[in-house]
């Protein structure tokens, strides 16, 4: 039962490590948070939820980042929902509609700032 | 014939017996006659002299048979020597006559015609005394004939004693020996003979002294100042009236000239008979005169076959014309110079020349014929054609060769090899097929084709393993065949028996197979024609040259396929592992500072705060080795942007003078801001990578210095350090990749900072330049173009 004024953050992240890290922090900091593997696994979510931000992996072993970000852009019912990219590749020449980018290695905080930053503008 | 008989009166007056007997006896002739010139007496010497017997009292004048002039006309009786005394009254004079006998022989004679008085002075008659002189006369013309010949003589004619000594020199002597007559008489004849030569003179004395002629010895002799002249000589011996040899006579002539032409025709004829030339001459209607071994070699006629016949036998029928302007020429003096033109050999055969004719002449100058000096150009032809040929193969190989070799495309390489080897052998079409030989051997892959479209080739089977393309393609065979349907196997083979239905007609057939470097028959370049006899050796030789270009260029396209994979792999590589290697580093910083927010105990929150700092160095090598592997592959993206690098050189200060406690950085970057266009993570990573170089090079200095200075459209930064400096060679090698000084060991790194920042600043179309001093410090300083604000620039226009 998550409280209303929890914000709901969806997470699609390959390596387990990384995954339960960000999972880590962002319950730490009251978020309601859903982690996929894969992007097969993201893909099997009930249409109808709606998470109020994408976190998204961009190399993925089933997938890329980009293209859920691509889908999720094009979908009115996703459209304004803010997505950030991660990547250990720190230059991305494409973002495709992605609202941020953070590079991997990440500062703990920064992470934090951004999400937090993208959670207020929406 | 009697005296008595003859004898008429004695003279009156004479005494008679004793005169009379004297008269008849004398040797000499003598006669008289009366007043009236009737003859009274003649003796036995005027009869012999006369060669008749006049009769006294009718002969008159004279008993001789004629009286003749010098030129031989008649005297006639009025003026013979009596007539002129007893007729004329003339003074009784001496006079020289000629007279014809009745032999008809001539004598000359000298008269003494005299009055005979009696006592009382009173005129009787007249005498006459005779004296045949003629052979004094011919004695003496012959000596003066002698004596003009030896004068006029242009050899030298010398007499000498049985001594020696010269006794007589002519004109021609002087004219040779050098010695006038008056130094030559009476010298010894030794002074003209040369040392080694006296002997010759002794055993010429020798045959002389026995009554033997010399005749014509050629020998050398000196002149007066001492050169020597090649003579002919011969030497008679000169006997006296009695036959006593009392010296010789010496004819020298002077050979020189003679020796020199003997020896110029000589060598000449040397040279004519030696030379690989034909050296042929014909008189002016084009008749051959002589004939060398070098023409015999040329056109194959023997001496004996050609002299007196016409050159024309030696000019094809369509040049005969040449001959009449060559001989026109010839007729006015004209030489022809190196005229190339054909000619034919005895066989037939015809042979390029190169001729060269000039005028005959003869000693006064007269053209008299032509010698024509012939050289077969037959391999200089040859070479030139060749030549020819090679330089437009050549230029058909090169043309070939570099769009082959600038390809690295195998596709695009053979469609230009069958293209340009279907031209270059006029062949109807070409194409090449891969060897792609199953085990039943079926099929061989059509690759590309030349002149025909590819669809006519589709719908039909492969050439199959037949007996005229296995060789090709099994035992790399270069296969030529004028005409197929000769051919062993031609119309045998299953299922078409021959060409299929619709296939092109090829009656010659050309087949090379392209070999690659291991030996292996990558494919075959095959060749056809409706015709027979289309491909020569010289097609099948420049194939088989283009053909190995090909091979090489295939391998090269191979080699290269095979590197760019490997280097893709090893780029994919890296950048997976950097990727990989990532990942854990996230983990790990991020937990490290979540643990590094709890509270902690001074100790931990060092630790952490170094292992927050090992990890961050750690990526940054990471990032370097995938940043490395983005330029190798060509993918190093920039974002381009426009910023202030004075801003970010404060920016990226500050964050030093934190991270960085050991050394001060003395910082002087000016007023202006400096706007450049660039990827700002780049150029920060550029800057970053010289400060920490800086920093890590200069382990006992406290002081870095930064600098920013703007000068016209160009921005620099310099980054200087008072550290352990470079020397020449490490200055040299400092940019390139994976290098690290020798001696900073100690120091970490894998020797990609400088390398990434070149290429950086570089891609910025900037500059980047080290000075230093070994043991004094570095200064690294890049210049990058400033951007120049458009506004700016539309308030200056």
């Amino acid at each position: 039962m998550k409280p209303i004024a929890m914000k709901e953050i969806f997470i699609v992240e390959d390596d387990d490590g990384i995954r339960e890290l960000i999972e880590f922090l962002l319950v730490s900091q009251q978020y309601s948070v859903k982690t996929f593997p894969t992007a097969r696994a993201f893909n099997k979510t009930v249409p109808g939820e709606i998470p109020d931000l994408f976190l998204l992996d961009i190399m993925l072993p089933d997938g890329n980042g980009l293209d859920i970000c691509k889908d999720l852009k094009k979908d009115t019912a996703t459209r304004s929902v803010p997505v950030v990219l991660m990547s250990a590749h720190a230059d991305i020449s494409r973002m495709e509609g992605a609202d941020d980018f953070i590079a991997k290695p990440f500062d703990v905080d920064e992470l934090l700032q951004r999400i937090e930053k993208q959670l207020a503008g929406s | 014939m009697t005296k008595n008989s003859n004898r008429g009166n004695t003279p009156s007056g004479a005494p008679a017996l004793d005169f009379q007997q004297m008269f008849d006896e004398s040797p000499i002739a003598f006669y008289s006659c009366d007043t009236h010139g009737f003859l009274t007496y003649f003796n036995n010497a005027a009869e012999i002299l006369w060669g008749r017997s006049p009769v006294i009292g009718e002969d008159r004048w004279c008993g001789s048979f004629k009286l003749v002039h010098r030129d031989g006309t008649s005297v006639p009786s009025e003026e013979t020597p009596i007539a002129s005394l007893l007729l004329k009254g003339e003074q009784p004079v001496k006079r020289e006559i000629n007279m014809l006998r009745p032999d008809g022989t001539f004598r000359t004679l000298v008269s003494y015609p005299r009055q005979l008085l009696d006592r009382e002075g009173k005129l009787r008659g007249a005498t006459n005394t005779l004296i045949d002189i003629s052979e004094q006369e011919k004695d003496h013309l012959k000596q003066a004939t002698l004596s003009a010949i030896i004068k006029s003589s242009d050899d030298a004619i010398i007499s000498k004693n049985l001594n020696g000594e010269i006794t007589s020199w002519n004109p021609g002597a002087q004219q040779i020996f050098g010695y006038t007559e008056a130094e030559a008489l009476g010298k010894s004849i030794t002074m003209l003979i040369p040392k080694d030569r006296l002997n010759e003179e002794e055993e010429i004395i020798s045959n002389i002294k026995k009554g033997k002629k010399v005749d014509h010895i050629e020998t050398i002799r000196i002149d007066k100042w001492g050169r020597e002249i090649p003579i002919s000589l011969t030497v008679s011996p000169l006997k006296d009236a009695s036959g006593n040899i009392i010296g010789a006579s010496k004819v020298a002539r002077d050979i020189s000239d003679r020796t020199r032409a003997d020896e110029k025709q000589a060598r000449l004829s040397a040279i004519v008979e030696s030379s690989n030339d034909a050296i042929i001459s014909k008189d002016l209607d084009g008749t051959i005169l002589s004939w060398n071994k070098g023409a015999e070699r040329i056109f194959g006629y023997k001496e004996n076959e050609v002299v007196g016949k016409s050159i024309t036998i030696l000019i094809p029928q369509e040049r005969l014309r040449e001959e009449f302007h060559i001989l026109e020429k010839v007729r006015n003096g004209i030489s022809l110079d190196h005229f190339e033109t054909i000619r034919q050999h005895k066989s037939g055969r015809e042979i390029p020349i190169s001729i060269t004719v000039s005028p005959i002449k003869d000693s006064k100058g007269v053209i008299i014929g032509a010698s024509k000096v012939a050289r077969d150009i037959s391999y200089q032809v040859q070479a030139q054609t060749a030549r020819e040929k090679y330089t437009r193969n050549l230029e058909v190989l090169n043309t070939v060769g570099k769009s082959i070799s600038e390809n690295l495309d195998v596709q695009g390489i053979l469609q230009r090899v069958t293209d340009a080897t279907t031209k270059l052998t006029g062949a109807a079409f070409g194409a090449f097929f891969y060897n792609n030989v199953d085990r039943e051997g079926n099929t061989f892959r059509l690759f590309t084709l030349s002149g025909a479209p590819r669809e006519a080739f589709e719908h039909m089977a492969m050439p199959r393993h037949t007996e005229m393309f296995l060789p090709t393609f099994v035992e790399k065979k270069v296969v030529r065949i004028a005409d197929v349907r000769n051919h062993s196997s031609h119309g045998k083979n299953a299922p078409h028996f021959g060409m299929p239905n619709g296939h092109f007609t090829v009656v010659s057939y050309l087949a090379v197979p392209v070999i690659s470097k291991s030996g292996e028959v990558i494919g075959g370049l095959l060749y056809g024609h409706p015709e027979p006899g289309i491909f020569t050796a010289e097609h099948e030789l420049l194939v088989i040259n283009i053909a190995s270009q090909a091979a090489v260029s295939l391998d090269n396209s191979r080699l290269f396929e095979q590197v760019k994979s490997l280097s893709d792999k090893k780029d994919e590589f890296i950048a997976l592992a950097s990727h990989e290697l990532k990942t854990p580093l996230t983990t790990i910083k991020g937990y490290l500072q979540v643990l590094a927010k709890k509270e902690q105990d001074e100790l931990s929150e060092l630790f952490l705060s170094k292992s927050l700092n090992q990890v961050d160095k750690l990526n940054t090598l990471v990032e370097d080795l995938l940043n490395m592997s983005r330029i190798e592959s060509g993918r190093l993206d920039f974002n381009i942007e426009v910023f202030d690098l004075k801003l970010m050189l404060g920016e990226i200060i500050e964050t030093f003078s934190w991270s960085s406690p050991s050394h001060e950085i003395v910082a002087n970057l000016g007023q202006t801001p400096a706007l450049i266009e660039g990827d700002r993570q780049r150029i920060e990573q550029a800057v970053l990578n010289l400060m920490t170089n800086a920093i890590k090079y200069s382990p006992r200095a406290d002081k870095i210095f930064v600098s920013l200075e703007v000068v016209g459209a160009v921005v620099s930064v310099r980054v200087r350090d008072e550290g352990i400096g470079l020397t020449q060679s490490q200055k040299e090698q400092l940019f390139t990749r994976f290098y690290r000084a020798e001696d900073t060991k100690g120091i970490s790194g894998l020797g990609l900072g400088l390398y990434l920042t070149k290429q950086i600043i570089d891609r910025h179309n900037g500059k980047i330049e080290v000075s230093s001093e070994y043991g004094k410090g570095s200064e690294f300083c890049f210049s990058l173009p400033l951007k120049i604000e458009k506004i700016k620039k539309r308030k200056a226009v």
